[in-house]
């Protein structure tokens, strides 16, 4: 059995994103990595003596978004401190980051359960550099590409009880963000991490225990893991009498384990205080109504309108609102061509198929193009199996489905007295078929309809067809 | 004397035992001046500073970087594009 | 000729109208600096400068535009940025330090084609009031090597003074221009913060930093001041400074109350004295209050040490500054590496900022100090509402002699008392020279103005200048 069923597991988390910023957050290098190590660097973000940060722009209405996005207050009057501390990967041995005027502050999220988790502040800060570890000989080796990337932090309050909730939480976060285009989140890349502060309350208790931290975990599923040990963990020290230790523990994905990071001999002190080379700014009401304008419906209200206004199952409406891209493209096909149901089923079925990379991708063809096609094939001038070489065709070429297809000859051309000529024929021929058609029509219009396409090389408009053999017969 | 201890260590610095002595005299003295401050009465309202709006900060135009070179011209070691630290142990 | 006794403006005039080279005038310069390199005032000569003295000759003879320092010599203190060139802060810690890129101040006065003709002798990492903390060996002041020249831009006052120079950049945090300027006789000025960019300048006290000129006369100081000037996109804490020409036919001085009792309880010299005597024939005379003024000393040693302990944190051994040998971890190089570069002034400041800022004093130190400077800079803003400037010696007396004060650092501090206010409250100051006292030393006289009042405040310097000569107004 579990020692943990004693317990309540509370837990706050950390989350980090990086902006989606054309340049850092300080200097005007540009905000992207993974090139040739201190490539994409200038004096500010190496911290050369002399050199003196200058604040993006965006990066503080990204982050004020973020804000608006989860119910925040926006500071209208912000600060940028020092967070001083000696550590290879950040050249100033400061952090510049926020403490006591945050952007945005207060906030929260609502879990599928109804339950809501507070935020406590959303501030932005400068990511540090990567070091590269080669052995106790060489030494480790220090870039600052990344260094001075531009950064949110959120924190929660310590509202979270399980490793689902956390899980359901920041994939709530990372939709979110992703759909404002605040951050693109990739965890694989690090562009969004979490750290998680965990501490157990005996049942009924109101006290909270001491808790731990674990840094920098960049998967649900090692937050999941994480999560999970670490409750164990602690519920098995108490349970054996011992006492949870302040500290701060690294995840290890492969061991499935968490360790405790060497302590430091001395108690951090960051001693914050206000960055004299930046001057605390006003956010004004007229901000942030400039920045809410440029705002759009976030999936989960966009769900609702697709499930209750365009009658879409349940399960569309979340493959559709998956990406901020997909949901867009999915609402301007909408507008060219009011067919919801039918587009969702081309973006689902034929569409998402020709995407290589699922992160990032456009689609081949354009919202306007594919809602031509689909009208097409939904008038029935082309059937489903043409519709879908004609997409291939408009892939290929770029051109105006209509006019491709009609260069193509894929058009349906036969006309009425084509159709008729051969309706007269049929009843000439077989009478059987004059009469059965009078007893029971139902049963012989398909063997009609196909008597006529197979005379047509399928050409034929077969709601045409059935109108005129009504007519006819 | 441990305050001077947790001082050092804030610092990175580190002294002699006299050093440390002659460093502790200097320092109660400075204190004794500047203490003078925290024992002023205030009024309300001197907690802010003038900030500047959103249209002072800079555009998120990308300017030209570095190269690497130059970046590590001062570096006292180097390896492989990056300045080199002692194994950083975490 | 002798150039040495010739003024910026005259210097400037005298090129461009090709009555000398400027050539003839940086190898006069060069000369003189080899002849006083026992000054210590100098520490390298640029002799790249003669190459670009001929290109500017060349410029002239063409008839092309010119800067409007065409040819005119111009040193810098060891603490700005000249891409190419050395730049060690006159500490041990920078001795290989080679500059990467090229601080905007050195980029403006080469705009305007100056000549950049060597660096010049500091306190180390600006911290002190002699130039005695010195990797170079203390700097002597020109008009009697026995004494010190002031600090802790003591190199660039006692090149001006030795006539190695016309005109020498300095930069000041807490007097570093004014105290030397007074010193040695000569004209120094620290004008509104934010007036001249710090992008480049290695920062000591950010929020109180500002860099000038340090010339003979009042005139050329205002004609270098306003070439340095300007906002910058490389320093958010920049102005735009439009030196409005607020000028009046009398203006009214006021006397600090408070400044001047503590000069008389220290000082029983009665130059000052005599000399507002003289003055009320020109100016009228007013007692101001700035009740908290003499709170702005403890408040500077709180403050700038405290910004001083995050920017030297920089320096750590790692990224552009020495590294200590026989060094077994990441800590012992920090620690051994720092503890060998820096020297004594600047550790105590290090330490005593740490101190402010550590955790259980921030809130008794820092932000009480930052409460006090915002204290002061109202009161000061009243009080200008009663007077055009403030007058007041720009120290309790004459240069002192090297050594000693050295062991005394409090005393030292002391020197501080007239020249921080201006820095605490942002406001423009200078100081110029009035009377000899009886060593034979000169005496400055100091003008505090409201914040961008610097037309104004060099337009009663020359009154006042004019007024004690008995020269006609």
């Amino acid at each position: 059995m579990s020692f943990l069923e004693q317990y309540d597991v509370v837990i706050g988390l950390e989350i980090h994103a990086e902006l989606n910023t054309k340049t850092k957050v300080f200097c005007g290098c540009k905000n992207q990595f993974g090139q040739t190590p201190n490539t994409n660097t200038c004096p500010v973000c190496t911290g050369m003596p002399g050199a003196l940060p200058i604040l993006n722009k965006h990066a503080v209405e990204l982050a004020i978004k973020s804000g608006l996005s989860f119910g925040c207050e926006i500071s209208p009057y912000s600060v940028f401190e020092r967070k001083n501390y000696f550590y290879p990967d950040l050249s100033k041995a400061y952090q510049i980051s926020q403490l006591v005027y945050p952007l945005c502050v207060g906030g929260h999220i609502t879990l599928d359960s109804g339950k809501t988790i507070r935020l406590n502040r959303i501030h932005l800060e400068e990511d540090a550099g990567k070091l590269t570890h080669l052995g106790k000989a060489t030494g480790s080796l220090v870039d600052y590409n990344r260094g001075g990337t531009p950064l949110i932090e959120m924190v929660t309050e310590p509202d979270l009880s399980s490793a689902n909730e956390a899980v359901e939480f920041l994939k709530k976060v990372r939709e979110a963000l992703i759909f404002e285009e605040i951050a693109n989140c990739k965890m694989e890349e690090g562009g969004m991490r979490c750290d998680v502060n965990l501490s157990l309350m005996k049942k009924g208790s109101k006290e909270y225990g001491t808790r731990t931290e674990m840094k920098n975990l960049n998967s649900f599923k090692s937050v999941q893991r994480a999560i999970e040990y670490e409750a164990e963990r602690q519920a098995e020290v108490l349970a054996s009498g011992g006492v949870i230790v302040q500290e701060t523990r690294k995840w290890d994905d492969e061991k499935g384990e968490s360790f405790a990071m060497r302590s430091k001999e001395q108690a951090q002190d960051y001693r914050y205080f206000p960055d004299p080379d930046l001057l605390p700014i006003q956010i004004s009401k007229e901000n942030i109504e400039h920045i809410k304008s440029e705002m759009v419906m976030l999936p989960s209200d966009r769900r609702t309108r697709y499930m209750e206004e365009f009658g879409l199952p349940e399960y569309d409406a979340q493959i559709l609102t998956s990406t901020r891209y997909i949901s867009d493209y999915f609402e301007k096909c909408v507008q060219h061509f009011n067919a919801p149901k039918k587009i969702s089923n081309w973006i689902m079925v034929d569409l998402l198929k020709l995407v290589k990379d699922q992160e990032e991708f456009t689609f081949p063809v354009s919202e306007e193009h594919l809602s031509t096609i689909i009208k097409m094939v939904e008038e029935k001038t082309i059937n489903k199996t043409v519709g879908l070489q004609l997409l291939d065709k408009v892939i290929e070429t770029g051109k105006e489905p209509l006019a491709l297809a009609k260069e193509m000859n894929l058009l349906v051309t036969i006309t009425d007295e084509q159709i008729i000529e051969l309706l007269e024929k049929l009843k000439s021929e077989n009478a059987k078929v004059v009469d059965d058609f009078k007893k029971t029509p139902e049963k012989v219009i398909g063997f009609i309809v196909g008597y006529v396409m197979k005379n047509t090389g399928g050409k034929a408009n077969s709601n045409r067809v059935r109108e005129l053999i009504a007519e006819k017969f | 004397m441990d305050k001077i201890e947790h001082l050092e260590y804030l610092s990175k610095l580190e002294f002699t035992g006299e050093e440390k002595e002659n460093f502790k005299k200097e320092f109660e003295n400075i204190l004794k001046f500047v203490d003078e401050i925290a024992s002023l009465e205030l009024p309300e309202g001197l907690d802010k500073d003038t900030p500047i709006t959103l249209d002072d900060l800079r555009t998120d135009e990308p300017q030209a970087s570095i190269p690497q070179e130059e970046a590590l011209s001062n570096a006292p070691k180097q390896k492989d594009g990056c300045y080199l630290t002692p194994l950083v142990v975490e | 000729m002798n150039f040495s006794e010739l003024t910026v403006l005259q210097i400037k005039d005298l090129i461009a109208n090709k009555k000398v080279t400027s050539e003839e005038v940086v190898k006069h310069f060069i000369k003189v600096c080899e002849d006083k390199k026992v000054l210590n005032a100098v520490v390298e000569i640029f002799y790249d400068a003669i190459d670009r003295a001929k290109e500017i000759d060349q410029k002239i003879a063409k008839g092309e535009k010119i800067g409007a320092l065409a040819g005119v010599p111009v040193a810098i203190k060891d603490n700005i940025l000249f891409k190419g060139k050395k730049m060690g802060c006159a500490s041990k810690f920078l001795q290989d330090f080679v500059a990467p890129y090229t601080s905007t101040i050195v980029e403006k006065l080469l705009k305007e084609d100056a000549i950049i003709i060597g660096r010049t002798n500091m306190d180390e990492f600006a911290m002190g009031s002699s130039c005695e903390n010195t990797c170079y060996g203390a700097c002597h002041n020109a008009l009697n090597p026995e004494y010190v020249a002031g600090g802790s831009s003591g190199g660039s006052a006692s090149a001006v003074t030795g006539g190695l120079v016309p005109c020498a950049i300095g930069t000041d945090t807490g007097g570093s221009i004014r105290q030397p300027a007074s010193l040695c006789g000569i004209v120094g000025v620290k004008p509104t913060y934010g007036t001249v960019s710090r992008f480049g300048i290695v920062a000591f006290a950010s929020s109180l930093d500002q860099a000038s000129p340090l010339t003979k006369d009042i005139e050329s100081s205002l004609y270098v001041l306003k070439i340095m000037a300007g906002k910058d996109a490389h320093d958010g804490t920049t102005i735009d400074n439009k030196f409005e020409k607020n000028l009046k036919q009398k203006y009214t001085l006021g006397v600090c109350k408070q400044l001047m009792q503590t000069f008389k309880n220290a000082s029983n010299d009665k130059h000052f004295d005599e000399t507002i005597e003289k003055l009320k024939n020109n100016f009228d005379i007013v007692e101001v209050d700035v009740p908290h003024i003499t709170n702005s000393l403890a408040s500077y040693y709180i403050l700038a040490p405290a910004e001083a302990t995050s920017n030297l944190a920089r320096f750590d051994g790692v990224k552009y500054t020495r590294r200590a040998e026989n060094t077994k971890d990441l800590e012992s190089v920090y620690v051994k590496s720092r503890s060998e570069g820096f020297g004594k002034e600047v550790k105590r400041r290090i330490m005593l900022g740490n101190f402010v800022l550590s955790s259980g004093y921030f809130d008794a130190y820092y932000n009480k100090a930052k409460k006090v400077q915002r204290l002061i800079r109202q009161e000061l803003k009243e009080a200008f509402k009663a007077c055009d400037a403030i007058i007041m010696p720009t120290t309790f007396g004459t240069a002192f002699k090297l050594g000693e004060k050295l062991n005394n650092p409090l005393a030292m501090y002391l020197e501080d008392l007239f020249t921080v206010p201006a820095n605490i409250a942002g406001i423009p100051a200078i100081s110029v020279p009035y009377a000899t006292a009886d060593n034979g030393l000169p005496l400055g006289m100091q003008f505090f103005a409201d914040e961008r009042e610097e037309e104004k405040m060099y337009d009663i310097a020359k009154t006042f200048e004019q007024t004690i000569k008995g020269g006609a107004l």
